[in-house]
């Protein structure tokens, strides 16, 4: 049967991956080339084989054949072809091959790399990446196989996927999510063989610096999408809940952007060596630590499922991997502590200090936040609960101190800087933040917190247009070109500077969705007949009865809601629940009207038999800023990554 | 390292500990077990709490026009009645697990949740409910 081809070929890749580590830590001892040749065609070989595996899987989804065990649990024949697709993430065996297969692709990619055919370094790359590979593939035979047969093998049907899964966000999510993560072992695997082979200058950051923004772009859209997801899917009307699952991957997000800013320092200054070591080996820790804690059932959380087996696996090898790492970074303190130092306060070097400061210590007052209950039950005996409260308190003026950093950054010349030169260039942004601050205020907007972020965000955006006009305007005198061109060649010849200057204005859209939609948002909860309505804010929603329609192989009901804003008639509006044939529970399908000022955000709780319907009703300012950021950001990200001439941004100090 | 600097760099560590210091108290309630409240209401009077139990089918009853879920969970042979303000989950059955928190009404014998949140039993590992997918009848009237 095909599956056990499928099986077959993971089980090879587990025996290839331990014989290429075998070969090479025993090449690299007796020299012997052709040992390390041969291991790195195991690399290339389970590349092949993970991608078999991987194919199989997919094609018994797609045929639904339920023979396998995973195909019953998460397909039925009449799921749309997406979803079946989607399914071979769905559960925990299929998460695991995705991740063991990324991983494979990526380290093949790295091993083949031409820039490094015969660079010292590579077989130490090739041992961190398949220590990786025997972990994943070793969990992947023994404890969660995806290809496990079903004990009941003449069913002709499936139970389905789980409603809350059929949703684009739940394609993209994990899939991206899972990219990001598995892109942070290849920077981790270079500093370990940097620190091995005890070169522990920039060139290892040199070579994995586009597989840092690459696998951080990821980062930010697995978070991204699983916000998004969660606000058009759950139906309790916000995108982030601090919940353990969510905390797990805004952490490792956290020090990757600490990361990214402060091995630009080390290629500048040749300083920060044993901070960028400790923040990369921190980052792929967490990655591992947020998958241990989501299969562990430590933390009481929707998210979380007790499986007690794969989460002392993923602790084990987790310690293993962060001691082998501490050993290395121990071994090397003398080599990494040479360098530059700081020369001053006020220098761009000092302020990347301090964002990295501020993202180390959110990721520090999550982690705190997050485990507090497994460490206060330890210790204490009772078992403490941390609410969403204590992260907004904690979190909301670190990250707003962090985008106010972000500001005077592009303000201050590395190395050293005046206060005078500072003042200058501070003045009119600050200015301006104040101005708009002012005019909300005198808006009806009087929540301190708002007004604090307006003027800090308002700042920021100001500072960086002026970088991007002083830019435009110099390129223009010097070289003659007409504003567009001007402009269009700055960002080009600049790809790493501009391109990071958009990336931060698509992180400080997102940043005012998310304080205005925090602070504002209004909400009604209410069961009302046909024909009445709900107010709400400038609304008016009248209920005008419940329908029921056929949509595929599905039921759906729906509330036929009409929409009146300021006096004057909008839309119908239809918040439904979608019952599946193969699932015991509906789905809510969330009725969204988004402007570019406000969500108005319907949901069709339940209904009685006389007709009446529960409906929560939200008004959810400038949420669609949030998005619209995101593109902004991954359009920046993209021009920073792109190849060919101009990346360098940061000019080497010359002593 | 310059001294400047690391003084500036301890101004802010030492800023992030003072705010989770102060946040820490106020923010954080306990965790508790069905068992331990029913046999110590007291203990936990006004004090808001974390508890989770799984829920009785045939407990619960939903309030439209007010709309309240009231509804008994059991944890451990130890049942306990609830009352949340809110809407009903979609995968509210019997069998669910339900986090709640609130606070418990010793005089009535009621824990009041503020906020509720349910998960199904080993998802991933997968116990489903008890689906008979050849069973179930393609179409349904649901508004009856």
């Amino acid at each position: 049967m095909i599956s056990q081809l499928g099986y077959i070929a993971i089980l090879i890749s587990l025996a290839l991956a331990i014989y290429g580590l075998g070969a090479f830590i025993y090449g690299l001892r007796n020299d012997d080339y052709k040992l390390i040749n041969s291991a790195k065609g195991a690399i290339k070989s389970i590349a092949l084989l993970s991608t078999v595996a991987a194919g199989v899987l997919l094609y018994v989804l797609i045929s639904s054949d339920f023979r396998v065990l995973s195909v019953y649990k998460y397909t039925s024949t009449d799921l749309p072809i997406l979803y079946k697709i989607s399914a071979f993430w769905a559960g925990n065996a299929g998460s695991l091959m995705l991740w063991g297969w990324v991983l494979s692709l990526f380290a093949f990619i790295v091993i083949s790399s031409r820039k490094l055919k015969n660079n010292n370094l590579l077989p130490y790359v090739g041992i961190i990446f398949l220590l990786n590979q025997v972990f994943f593939f070793f969990v992947l035979c023994f404890a969660a196989n995806p290809f496990a047969l079903n004990p009941d093998p003449i069913v002709t049907e499936g139970s389905g996927l789980n409603p809350m899964l059929q949703h684009p966000g739940m394609i993209f999510h994990p899939l991206t999510l899972y990219i990001g993560y598995v892109g942070f072992v290849v920077p981790f695997a270079f500093a370990m063989a940097a620190l091995i082979t005890k070169q522990v200058d920039d060139f290892w950051i040199k070579m994995t610096r586009k597989w840092t923004i690459f696998a951080w772009l990821f980062l930010t859209l697995g978070n991204l999408y699983g916000g998004q997801w969660a606000y058009v899917e759950l139906g309790w009307g916000g995108y982030w809940a601090w919940d353990p699952v969510e905390n797990a991957s805004f952490m490792p997000w956290l020090t990757a952007t600490a990361f990214l800013h402060s091995i630009m320092i080390q290629e500048r200054k040749n300083m920060l060596k044993i901070w960028n070591m400790i923040l990369i080996v921190v980052t792929y820790g967490l990655t591992l630590f947020g998958t241990f804690l989501v299969r562990s059932g430590i933390l009481t959380s929707v998210h979380a499922f007790a499986d007690s087996n794969i989460g002392s696996y993923f602790l084990v090898f987790l310690m293993f991997m962060m001691l082998m790492a501490i050993y290395f970074i121990v071994n090397n303190i003398k080599l990494l502590q040479e360098g530059g130092q700081f020369k001053s306060l006020l220098s761009k070097e000092s302020s990347f200090l301090a964002n990295n400061l501020l993202l180390v210590g959110s990721c520090f007052a999550i982690l705190w936040g997050t485990m507090f209950p497994v460490v206060s039950e330890v210790i204490q005996g009772t078992r403490v609960t941390v609410g969403i409260p204590f992260f907004d308190r904690v979190n909301g003026p670190i990250l707003l101190a962090m985008i106010f950093v972000m500001g005077v950054c592009p303000l201050i010349a590395w190395q050293k800087s005046t206060l005078k030169n500072l003042r200058d260039n501070f003045l009119t942004p600050i200015l301006i933040g104040a101005v708009v601050a002012a005019a909300l205020f005198a808006n009806g907007i009087k929540n301190g917190w708002a007004l604090i972020s307006a003027l800090i965000i308002t700042f920021v955006f100001v500072v960086h247009i002026i970088e991007f006009v002083r830019g435009t305007r110099a390129r223009m005198k010097m070289t003659n070109e007409n504003v567009f061109i001007a402009f269009y060649h700055l960002i080009t010849r600049n790809r790493r500077r501009y391109g990071g200057y958009i990336i931060h204005i698509g992180i400080i859209l997102m940043a005012m969705g998310i304080v205005a939609s925090s602070i504002y948002d209004s909400e009604e909860l209410k069961t009302i007949k046909v024909g009445e309505s709900i107010f709400i804010k400038d609304y008016v929603l009248t209920y005008e009865g419940l329908q029921q329609v056929r949509e595929g192989a599905n039921d759906v009901v729906y509330a036929d809601i009409s929409v009146e804003k300021d006096g004057k008639y909008l839309m119908q509006i239809q918040p439904e629940k979608i019952f599946y044939p193969t699932w015991n529970q509906p789905r809510t399908e969330v009725a969204l009207h988004s402007t570019l000022s406000e969500d108005l955000y319907v949901v069709l709780s339940g209904w009685e038999k006389d007709g009446s319907a529960t409906l929560r009703v939200k008004v959810n300012p400038l949420v669609t800023w949030i998005w619209y950021g995101g593109y902004i950001l991954v359009l920046g990200t993209v021009i920073a990554l792109w190849p060919g001439r101009y990346g360098n941004y940061v000019p080497k100090y010359r002593n | 390292m310059n001294k400047k600097v690391l003084i500036g760099s301890l101004i802010i560590v030492g800023a992030i500990f003072a705010l989770l210091l102060f946040a820490t108290p106020g923010t954080t309630g306990v965790e508790v077990s069905v068992g331990d409240i029913i046999t110590s209401p007291q203990k936990y009077d006004n004090k808001f709490i974390m508890v989770s139990g799984n829920v009785i089918g045939d407990s619960i009853a939903w309030d439209a026009e007010n709309t309240k879920l009231n509804f008994a969970v059991d944890n451990e042979g130890v049942s306990m009645n609830v009352t949340h303000k809110g809407t009903r989950p979609d995968n509210f059955d019997d069998g669910v697990i339900a986090i709640l928190e609130g606070n418990y009404d010793a005089e009535n014998q009621i824990f009041v949740a503020d906020r509720l949140k349910t998960r199904c039993p080993s998802k991933y590992e997968g116990e489903e409910m008890n689906n008979h997918p050849d069973e179930i009848e393609m179409s349904i009237n649901l508004l009856q």
